[in-house]
C-alpha cells in the first residue's frame, strides 16, 4: 500500500465512522491509529502518535473558545440577553415590523457577545416567536428573521467557529475575527432590508398594535442604561485586539471579567448563573477540544502520507478558472453541513480547502470569511439543513393550533439565504469588504 | 460495591469541577498577566506555557463527564434511520470500539508515563516541566472516556437517547 493510498483510505474511514453515528472526536481517533498502524510502523507508530499528542491541544490561541463561550453562556445566564431585547423593543417604538428588526438587531447584539449560533438561534427563538406569533405576525416573518440572524454568530466577532478555523488552519486569529466584523454587519443591514421589503409588499405580515411609548428621552434612557454598557465587552474584546492592548485569546479573558463586572453591576451574578455558566463554558469547549485532539493529529497524517498534497496538486493542475474551483469549495462546505455539524465539516475539510486556497493564490483571511459563511448558509439551505429542523420543532402551533410546516419554515429562510448568497457575491467583487479592517489594523 | 460506584461518581463529578476550575483560573491568570504587562511591570514568565498546558488537563478532565452528558457530537442522519434490533447492535459495537480507542490510548499514554519517569524527560516550554505531567492527563481522561462508554450497555441507557434536556449547547 503506497502512503497516499493509506490516507485515502483513513479519510474514508472517518467518514464512514462518522456517517455511522461514533462520536466524532471517536471516530477521528480510531481512523488516526489506523492511519499510524500503518504509515508508521505498527505498534511504534501508536505510541508515536500518542506521544505527539500532548501537543495536539496545548496552543495558547485555542484558549479564545473556552473565554468566548463562558461569556456568551455568562450574559445568557444572568439576564443581560433578555435585557437588551427589552430596551431594543421599547426603542424601536411603533414602526411597522417592529419585533422582526428588534430580533435582527439584537441578535446581530449577542452575536458580538457571544460565539455560539445554537445559543443565538435558541435564545431568538425563545425570546422572539412566542411574542410574534400573539401579535399576529405571519410565519414568514416571525422565522425568517431568526433563522437568518442566529447564524450571525459565525462570522460576527467573537467566533468561536473563526477562532477554530484560524488555529487548524495555521492563520491569524486576530485578522480573521477583525474580518468577519464588516461582512456581519452587512448581512445584519441586508437581513433589515429584507425585512423591510416584506412589510411593505405585505403589510398585513406584521399587523400593526398599539404599544404603550413613553417618551423618546425615556427610552433613549433605558436604551442606555441596559445597551451601551454592554459595548464595554465589545471594546475589550474587538477594541484591545484592534488597538494592539492584547492578542485575541487575552482580549477573550478580559471579555469574561467585563462580563462578570457588568453581570454584578446588572444582579445578574450568581452562584446559579455562574455555575450554569461555566458549565456551558466546559461543555461546549470540553467537546471542541476533543474533537482538535483527533483531528489535529489526522491533519498530520493525511499531510504525512502525501494524500493532501495530492489533493492540492490534483486541483491545482485542473484547468478551470479560480472562481469554479472557489464554488465548488463553497459548493462542497454547504452540501456537507446539510447532514453534519459545522465543526465536523472544519475538521474534515480544512487540510484540503486551505493548502487549496493557498495555491490558488486565495487570501487565506478571505478565505476563511468565505469558509464561515458558507457554514452559516449549510445550516439553512433547504432540505437538510439543521436550523430549519431546529426551527420547525421550537416554534410553537399558529394562532389556530396548527403545526409549523418545514415547508413554511423553508420558505421564511429562502429571502435570508438570498440575503447570504448576496454578500458572498460581493465578497468575491469587493474582497475588501472582509480585508479592509484587518489590513487597516496591520 | 455501591462505595466503588459512588466514589467513581464522585471522580467523573470532580473531574468536570476540575475542568470548570481552570476555565475560571485561566481567565483571570491571563487577565492579571497583561495588566502586568500594560503597567510596565514583568509579568511571569510562566503565564503562556501555565495555560497551554492547562488546556491538556481541561480536555482531559472534562471528556468523561461529557460522554455521561452525551457532550460529544456524532451525526445520526444514518444511525437514526437504522431499523431498531440493528440500531441496538450497531449500538453496542459503537460503545466496543469506542472503549478500544480509549483504552488503547490510556494504556500507551501510561507507558509513556512510566516511561518518562523511568529517563527523567523534562518538557522545555517557558517553564520545564517534567513530561509525565502531560501523559497523566490522558491516560485518566482517556481511561474515563473508555469507562463511560462501557457504562451505557452495562446500566441499559443510551448515549443516543433524546430525553437529556440538559444536552450542552453546540458551537
Amino acid at each position: 500500500m503506497t502512503p497516499e493510498f493509506v490516507g485515502l483510505i483513513i479519510f474514508l474511514v472517518v467518514l464512514t465512522l462518522m456517517l455511522g453515528g461514533v462520536p466524532v472526536a471517536i471516530a477521528f481517533l480510531a481512523a488516526n491509529m489506523a492511519g499510524a498502524w500503518f504509515l508508521m510502523g505498527g505498534v511504534s507508530g501508536l505510541v508515536q502518535l500518542v506521544d505527539n499528542s500532548t501537543n495536539l491541544v496545548t496552543t495558547f490561541t485555542l484558549v479564545a473558545i473556552p473565554m468566548f463561550v463562558w461569556m456568551g453562556a455568562l450574559l445568557f445566564h444572568a439576564g443581560l440577553a433578555g435585557r437588551v431585547f427589552d430596551s431594543l423593543d421599547l426603542l424601536f417604538g411603533r414602526i411597522p415590523g417592529r419585533l422582526a428588526y428588534v430580533t435582527v438587531v439584537g441578535g446581530t447584539t449577542f452575536s458580538a457577545l457571544t460565539g455560539s449560533t445554537m445559543a443565538n438561534t435558541a435564545m431568538l427563538g425563545s425570546l422572539m416567536v412566542p411574542e410574534m406569533q400573539r401579535r399576529g405576525y405571519k410565519t414568514a416573518l416571525a422565522i425568517g428573521p431568526i433563522i437568518g440572524t442566529g447564524g450571525l454568530a459565525m462570522i460576527i466577532p467573537p467566533s468561536n467557529l473563526a477562532v477554530l478555523t484560524g488555529s487548524l488552519a495555521r492563520i491569524d486569529i486576530g485578522a480573521l475575527l477583525l474580518a468577519g466584523l464588516i461582512p456581519g454587519l452587512v448581512l445584519a443591514l441586508l437581513y433589515c432590508a429584507t425585512i423591510a421589503i416584506q412589510v411593505a409588499r405585505d403589510p398585513s405580515a406584521a399587523p400593526a398594535y398599539d404599544v404603550e411609548l413613553p417618551p423618546l428621552s425615556h427610552r433613549l434612557a433605558v436604551f442606555a442604561v441596559n445597551v451601551l454598557p454592554l459595548g464595554l465587552i465589545v471594546f475589550c474584546v474587538v477594541g484591545f485586539i484592534v488597538l494592539g492592548i492584547a492578542t485575541p485569546s487575552e482580549a477573550a479573558a478580559f471579555g469574561v471579567v467585563a462580563s462578570l463586572v457588568l453581570a454584578w453591576l446588572f444582579g445578574g451574578l450568581s452562584r446559579l448563573s455562574l455555575t450554569k455558566s461555566l458549565e456551558t463554558a466546559v461543555s461546549v469547549t470540553g467537546m471542541v477540544f476533543l474533537l482538535i485532539f483527533g483531528s489535529a493529529a489526522f491533519s498530520q497524517l493525511l499531510a504525512f502520507s502525501g494524500a493532501s498534497q495530492d489533493v492540492v496538486a490534483a486541483a491545482t493542475v485542473w484547468e478551470a478558472p479560480i472562481y469554479a474551483k472557489l464554488t465548488l469549495m463553497f459548493l462542497v462546505l454547504v452540501v456537507l453541513g446539510m447532514f453534519m455539524d459545522q465543526i465536523s465539516i472544519l475538521l474534515l475539510t480544512i487540510p484540503f480547502f486551505f493548502p487549496l486556497a493557498g495555491a490558488l493564490g486565495l487570501d487565506p483571511v478571505w478565505f476563511g470569511i468565505v469558509v464561515l459563511l458558507a457554514m452559516e448558509m449549510s445550516l439553512t439551505t433547504p432540505p437538510f439543513g439543521l436550523l430549519l429542523f431546529l426551527m420547525t420543532g421550537v416554534t410553537p402551533p399558529n394562532p389556530d393550533g396548527t403545526r409549523v410546516k418545514f415547508q413554511q419554515v423553508v420558505s421564511a429562510a429562502i429571502p435570508f439565504l438570498a440575503c447570504d448568497l448576496l454578500l458572498l457575491i460581493l465578497l468575491i467583487v469587493f474582497p475588501a469588504v472582509a480585508l479592509w479592517l484587518p489590513q487597516m489594523v496591520g | 460495591m455501591s462505595f466503588l460506584i459512588s466514589f467513581y461518581d464522585g471522580c467523573i463529578r470532580g473531574l468536570a469541577v476540575l475542568a470548570a476550575f481552570i476555565v475560571a483560573s485561566l481567565a483571570f491568570l491571563i487577565v492579571a498577566d497583561v495588566t502586568l504587562r500594560s503597567f510596565g511591570f514583568e509579568p511571569p514568565a510562566a503565564t503562556v506555557a501555565l495555560t497551554e498546558y492547562a488546556l491538556l488537563y481541561f480536555t482531559m478532565a472534562a471528556a468523561p463527564w461529557l460522554v455521561r452528558q452525551r457532550g460529544h457530537v456524532a451525526v445520526r442522519i444514518v444511525f437514526d434511520r437504522l431499523p431498531s434490533p440493528t440500531q441496538r447492535w450497531w449500538e453496542y459495537a459503537i460503545y466496543g470500539l469506542s472503549a478500544l480507542v480509549a483504552f488503547s490510548i490510556a494504556m500507551i499514554a501510561g507507558t509513556l508515563l512510566v516511561e518518562s519517569v523511568r529517563l527523567g524527560d523534562v518538557e522545555q516550554r517557558s517553564i520545564d516541566v517534567p513530561r509525565w505531567l502531560l501523559f497523566l492527563p490522558l491516560m485518566i481522561g482517556f481511561l474515563g472516556v473508555g469507562m463511560e462508554m462501557l457504562r451505557f450497555p452495562l446500566t441499559r441507557t443510551s448515549f443516543y437517547a433524546n430525553d437529556d434536556p440538559t444536552g450542552p449547547e453546540k458551537v
